[in-house]
């Protein structure tokens, strides 16, 4: 390439960036993506999900235009209209496959598999809704979890927006309990472990993008509505949370 | 077991230094390192023809030195050989020393159901094998398992340990601090990168543990021991009683507080002079330090690899000789079964 450089000057950059595109030996980074898997088939409109999640289609559509304009850019919000809400095709699944960068390693990538089947048993057992890290504020946020908040996944839902034929775009969207830290996510003393809470006033659900889920959380149940972030579970959680 | 043989040690003698046995349980890591053409020197033939002194041949015995087999090869520091191992020496040493210590502390302070209804009730992740059954319940104590309790037991003991009574605070406290030190060292031991910071924490977590670890020094008894304070009791009782005897009901009451304080003291006294920490799986954290800096993270050296590979390496080789000469039919049946496979 340096050699085929230095004597073209008739050659335009952007055939020599073409060049450099196909002929390096430096391999790109693989982008790893959020898959969801497992759609459930009974369901094909947000007033089905109203139906087999138990909440009120009040909540769900408030929830909705929550998440659209504090997550969305002005062009492609949901409508705010409950009549054209309620009319917006919807899947819902059960899986949610996320890439997790491996501790110390630059390519190597663990599966997180986040089960959410609601109501329904899996594997013949109980109904099993996994605990999860939610990206949700500022590094400075909430103490040792750096911004992270641990919550329980309700469903994983993709919702399509058809007001447009151009602007046909796919939401991929998951219904969270958010959990809040005790003692503004301070470690303690004895464990060094954070605590975690269900407030009695949280919301139902939250509704957030499934880009910011991070992968699976580790909760032990301490007492009722409390938890314990057990942040030996793995090498990466022990070394994001001090 | 391996390097007891292949380094000539008696057991509880450290590989790499000349630790004295009295001295495993403690964080002292100042000791020279093993020395084996020194060692040739103090043979017992040669203190006999009077080239070396005495002392230095009670030395020798007490460090518990053999025959090397390293020893005089070109280019080889033997005691540089032992590599620190996570499987045999944390998850399947003092994990399983741990486990032990915890059991008798729980069941001390009446907490041992609300482990084991916590270790039930532990949500899947991923790698992580969810117990099915109580903790007792769990006969076989493998490297895996431990590796395992070692992702969730300070979190479950933490759980089992809160809400403590007025007395039960500062020993509750320890202990989940003393578990702590001893998890974050393993969880340090695992990075396959370090810089000076991480193995400086790697020290301070060794440190902390040791300072700590006397919590569970009295769970550490023997039935020797036990016997031993049974009758010591038994003996201050008895003499208790003969003092009571024709006394006041306040001066018995006092008598009876004083013997107590004083049987309290001496069981205390009977368990630090016979209780110890001194086997050498404790001693060996010590060496994980200087070993990163001097060759490179723990989790190189695993040896679980090499425990994996004994199913079908040796067993089904032994399954397939008839047994006699079988160490030559079972490295044949190997290599041959290699060789076809490429």
């Amino acid at each position: 390439m340096e050699s085929l450089q230095d004597h073209s000057e008739g050659l335009s950059a952007d055939v020599l960036n073409h060049l450099d595109r196909t002929t390096s030996t430096v391999s790109q980074p693989v982008i790893r993506r959020r898959i969801l898997k497992r759609r459930l088939d009974d369901l094909s409109k947000v007033d089905d999900f109203g139906r087999i999640s138990g909440v009120s289609l009040d909540i769900i559509y408030r929830e909705l235009i929550r998440y659209s304009r504090y997550n969305l850019p002005i062009a492609y919000r949901l409508p705010e209209d409950h009549a054209i809400l309620r009319s917006l095709p919807v899947e819902l699944l059960s899986q949610l496959e996320i890439p997790v960068l491996a501790f110390q390693e630059a390519t190597l990538y663990e599966i997180h598999r986040a089960r959410s089947t609601g109501a329904l048993h899996f594997r013949n057992q109980g109904c099993r809704n996994d605990w999860i890290w939610v990206q949700a504020g500022t590094e400075e946020m909430y103490g040792a979890l750096r911004g992270r908040l641990p919550a329980k996944l309700v469903a994983l839902l993709t919702i399509r927006d058809t007001r447009c034929d151009d602007t046909d775009t796919v939401r991929r969207v998951a219904c969270v309990q958010m959990l809040t830290p005790v003692i503004s996510g301070r470690l303690s003393d004895q464990h060094g472990l954070v605590t975690v809470q269900m407030r009695e006033d949280a919301r139902a659900f939250t509704i957030v993008d499934i880009g910011t889920i991070l992968g699976l959380a580790h909760l032990i149940p301490e007492a009722d509505r409390r938890w314990l972030a057990n942040s030996r579970i793995d090498l990466r959680t022990f070394n994001q949370f001090y | 077991m391996e390097n007891v043989a292949l380094h000539g040690l008696k057991t509880n003698a450290c590989p790499k230094c000349e630790v004295p046995t009295h001295e495993l349980g403690t964080n002292a890591k100042n000791y020279r390192s093993r020395d084996y053409t020194r060692y040739q020197r103090y043979k017992p033939e040669n203190v006999n023809s009077g080239t070396v002194s005495d002392n230095d041949h009670v030395m020798s015995y007490k460090l518990g030195i053999g025959q090397n087999i390293f020893h005089r090869r070109d280019r080889v520091s033997a005691s540089d050989l032992f590599k620190p191992d996570m499987l045999h020496i944390i998850y399947l040493g003092l994990f399983k020393h741990m486990m032990d210590w915890i059991e008798g502390f729980l069941k001390k302070h009446g907490r041992l159901q609300a482990f084991n209804d916590v270790w039930k009730a532990l949500p899947p992740y991923p790698g992580f094998w969810v117990p099915k059954k109580a903790y007792r319940a769990v006969t076989q104590w493998q490297g895996k398992e431990m590796r395992n309790l070692g992702r969730c037991i300070l979190g479950v003991l933490a759980v089992a340990l809160r809400q403590p009574g007025v007395a039960q605070a500062i020993p509750f406290k320890r202990a989940l601090g003393c578990v702590r030190a001893l998890i974050d060292f393993n969880m340090m031991a695992q990075y396959r990168s370090h810089t000076p910071d991480t193995i400086a924490y790697m020290e301070d977590y060794f440190d902390q543990f040791h300072r700590i670890k006397d919590i569970f020094l009295e769970l550490r008894v023997t039935k020797r021991t036990q016997a031993k304070v049974d009758k010591q009791r038994k003996e201050i009782r008895r003499q208790g009683c003969l003092m009571r005897e024709g006394a006041a009901p306040s001066q018995r009451r006092r008598i009876r507080d004083d013997d107590r304080d004083e049987e309290s003291e001496l069981r205390m006294d009977m368990i630090n002079a016979e209780l110890h920490f001194n086997f050498v799986k404790m001693h060996l954290l010590s060496h994980f330090c200087d070993q990163i800096r001097q060759f490179g993270n723990i989790p190189m050296y695993s040896t679980e690899i090499g425990e994996l590979v004994h199913k079908t390496q040796i067993k089904e080789g032994w399954r397939q000789s008839n047994n006699n000469d079988a160490g030559r039919q079972i490295v044949h049946s190997y290599g041959r079964q290699h060789a076809i496979r490429m």
